[in-house]
């Protein structure tokens, strides 16, 4: 267990900056993982904190120690790679044992270790197979207990679910967690799946060519994305975007979509009147769009905004809305009894409390009156 | 049997691949046949002829096998050309391996040259690449020796090991190396525990491949060997033929000198194939 901090650190592949001066500390015990599309740099980030991959600027720290020049095989930190690279010629037990023999323990101390781990791991009765002979998340979990066993300071996972089937990820999802709760290992995990990381983390870090984005927990992410990269890319279906403008009347200002004025929350407005004229760009989370049936209570920063249909999913408990507002699209979610048909014209009542503003030119965060 | 209802006519090109494969496997066991067919043929066939069509033996005898076993000559020359093919396997295996793995995982500049380099000297028909060798080698003094024979033997057997080992090491992935030294395994450590055992099955191919290079190589062992006392089998049947022995004599000598190619060539199309790392990824 120990923290890991990354202070400016460049990674130049050929001429190419994979990583960007990337600023980071991963706290004792915490789950970090490193989110975004691929080619973002978070797998070569990983290889760097494992030492696989040298750092061509900036310093390492693991443990308040400088990380930079010591070797892989010297720095104790575990990792479970994408493929699970277990040895095939090499039986559960002596995959898991296999560091524990380079560091020369006793039989009964390797006997005891990998006991624990398999029994944490449920793997007790698969000792003597041999990785062929063993399903996709057990495989998994040899990865991980051969990691586990040597109480690694920090553990590296790098998209270690990718391989899974869909209901295998959905269970290792909330193992994992479960394992790091039991462990209280230091954990930097690498994917691009977001659910995983929401679902998993203490707080995510976004990274988008090699740079970073954001880095918050879960819900901070979503509730308060620093740009506009970050609020389209967490969140499934993405927020809806659109341009807009900022208008003021009456001593109150409002977002102007395409001449569609919406409100805002009383202290974000008067916040907002400085900014007037100002070009945007307004995010709108589906969730944040009702049908005016759904809507109960009106508040104050609600506006009703008429729009035409163009395409209904179903999900079950609810509807996924593809609508016309004005010229722009947007998605929404109905909750409703009968299905709209595409064409049909409804109400919908957009609250005004979560309209995310973000500068059309940068597409930073304007984060006025919050 | 399949019913007659699901029978299809097989399409044209499996139709040409089927006939070309028989025609192949023809001309590849024809020879094979008419050696074993003359090796244990009665002696007397040569002043009778035999049949008219001569494709079954004449009164089959071992009687030439048993000749032949019964002459310590035989056994000194297929007691050299051992020799002689396992001193090419060390050479070659010591050089090739470690050789091929470097180029199987590093990047090195001029790669594609180097490897290009190597597998030239069998771009030449061997009694060309022989001249050089034979010069350069008898300036050396290593004419009539084990070891310059076994150096010439590795110059041609190099490159298949080279190119067998690459294609084993490649196959080998990259992850499990990069796992095992997170797991705190020096380099060495890597090559006897992960490297070696993953691969020994293919190194073994490559050995045997060697053994076979070596063991009916003539040419170059002609020239390099030929003038002296050292007389590999191969050579020991070139001599026999200056006396113009009866045929089933030869035949049996190349019997004997054929049956390890033979075998080995069947096992080793076995281990060519096996799945070397099935399980390890994914």
């Amino acid at each position: 267990m120990s923290e890991v901090v990354l202070k400016n650190i460049c990674k130049i592949f050929q001429e190419k900056k994979v990583v960007c001066d990337l600023n980071l500390t991963i706290k004792e015990g915490e789950f970090l993982t490193l989110l975004g599309p691929s080619g973002c740099g978070k797998t070569t980030t990983l290889n760097m904190i494992a030492g696989l991959e040298t750092v061509t600027l900036g310093e390492v720290f693991v443990g308040g120690k400088k990380y930079n020049d010591i070797p892989a095989r010297r720095r104790n930190i575990g990792m479970v790679f994408q493929s699970y690279a277990l040895f095939p010629h090499m039986t559960v037990d002596q995959n898991i044992a296999f560091g524990l023999k380079i560091q020369k323990k006793s039989r009964l101390e390797i006997f005891e270790k990998l006991e624990w781990v398999k029994a944490m791991l449920q793997l007790m009765d698969k000792g003597r197979r041999y990785p062929r002979e063993l399903s996709g998340g057990e495989r998994q979990r040899v990865a991980l207990g051969r990691a586990l066993v040597l109480s690694p300071q920090v553990l590296l996972l790098d998209e270690p679910l990718s391989n899974l089937d869909q209901e295998l990820r959905e269970s290792m999802t909330t193992e994992l967690k479960k394992i790091h709760q039991n462990v209280g290992c230091t954990m930097i995990y690498v994917t691009h799946n977001q659910m995983e990381a929401m679902r998993m983390s203490d707080r995510i870090a976004i990274l988008k060519e090699g740079r970073l984005m954001q880095c918050d927990t879960p819900m901070n992410i979503f509730n308060q994305p620093k740009n506009r990269f970050v609020a389209t890319f967490i969140g499934a279906p993405a927020m809806n975007m659109f341009p807009a403008k900022v208008t003021v009347q009456d001593g109150e200002s409002f977002v102007d979509i395409d001449g569609i004025r919406l409100c805002l929350e009383k202290d974000r407005s008067i916040a907002l009147l400085e900014s007037k004229g100002r070009e945007v760009t307004a995010g709108i989370r589906p969730q944040q769009i009702f049908y005016f049936k759904d809507r109960e209570g009106r508040r104050h920063s609600d506006t009703d905004v008429d729009a035409e249909i163009l395409l209904v999913e179903p999900l079950g408990e609810r509807l996924m809305v593809t609508a016309k507002m004005g010229k722009r699209e947007m998605v929404f979610f109905m909750i409703s009894d009968r299905v709209p048909v595409p064409g049909e014209r409804l109400s919908t009542v957009i609250d005004g409390r979560h309209i995310h503003l973000f500068d059309r030119e940068s597409g930073e965060r304007i984060a006025l009156g919050e | 049997m399949t019913p007659m209802k699901s029978f299809t006519l097989p399409d044209r090109s499996t139709v040409v691949w089927f006939v070309t494969l028989c025609v192949m496997i023809l001309v590849v066991f024809i020879p094979i046949y008419f050696m074993f067919k003359y090796s244990i043929s009665d002696r007397s066939s040569i002043v009778t002829g035999g049949d008219i069509v001569p494709l079954w033996p004449y009164h089959p005898t071992l009687k030439t096998f048993a000749f032949i076993l019964g002459y310590p000559d035989f056994y000194r020359a297929a007691g050299v050309s051992f020799k002689l093919a396992m001193l090419t396997i060390t050479m070659s295996m010591t050089l090739g391996v470690p050789a091929a793995y470097v180029l199987s995982r590093y990047n090195i500049p001029g790669k594609a040259v180097l490897l290009m380099g190597l597998i030239s000297v069998r771009l030449f028909p061997d009694i060309v690449s022989i001249i050089p060798v034979a010069v350069a080698f008898a300036r050396l003094r290593l004419h009539d020796t084990y070891f310059g024979a076994a150096m010439a033997h590795s110059l041609l057997a190099l490159p298949y090991v080279l190119y067998i080992c690459m294609g084993i090491f490649e196959s080998i992935p990259k992850d499990l190396e990069r796992q095992a030294e997170i797991l705190g395994a020096g380099k060495g450590y890597i090559l006897w525990r992960i490297i070696i055992p993953l691969s020994a099955t293919g190194l073994a191919a490559g050995a045997i491949y060697t053994f076979l290079l070596s063991w009916d190589e003539f040419i170059f062992s002609y020239f390099l060997l030929g003038f002296g006392e050292l007389t590999t089998l191969p050579l020991y049947l070139k001599h026999k033929m200056a006396f113009a022995p009866p045929q089933d004599l030869l035949m049996a000598i190349s019997m004997l000198l054929s049956l390890p190619v033979i075998v080995f060539t069947m096992l080793l199309q076995r281990y060519m194939r096996s799945g070397l790392t099935a399980g390890a990824v994914k």
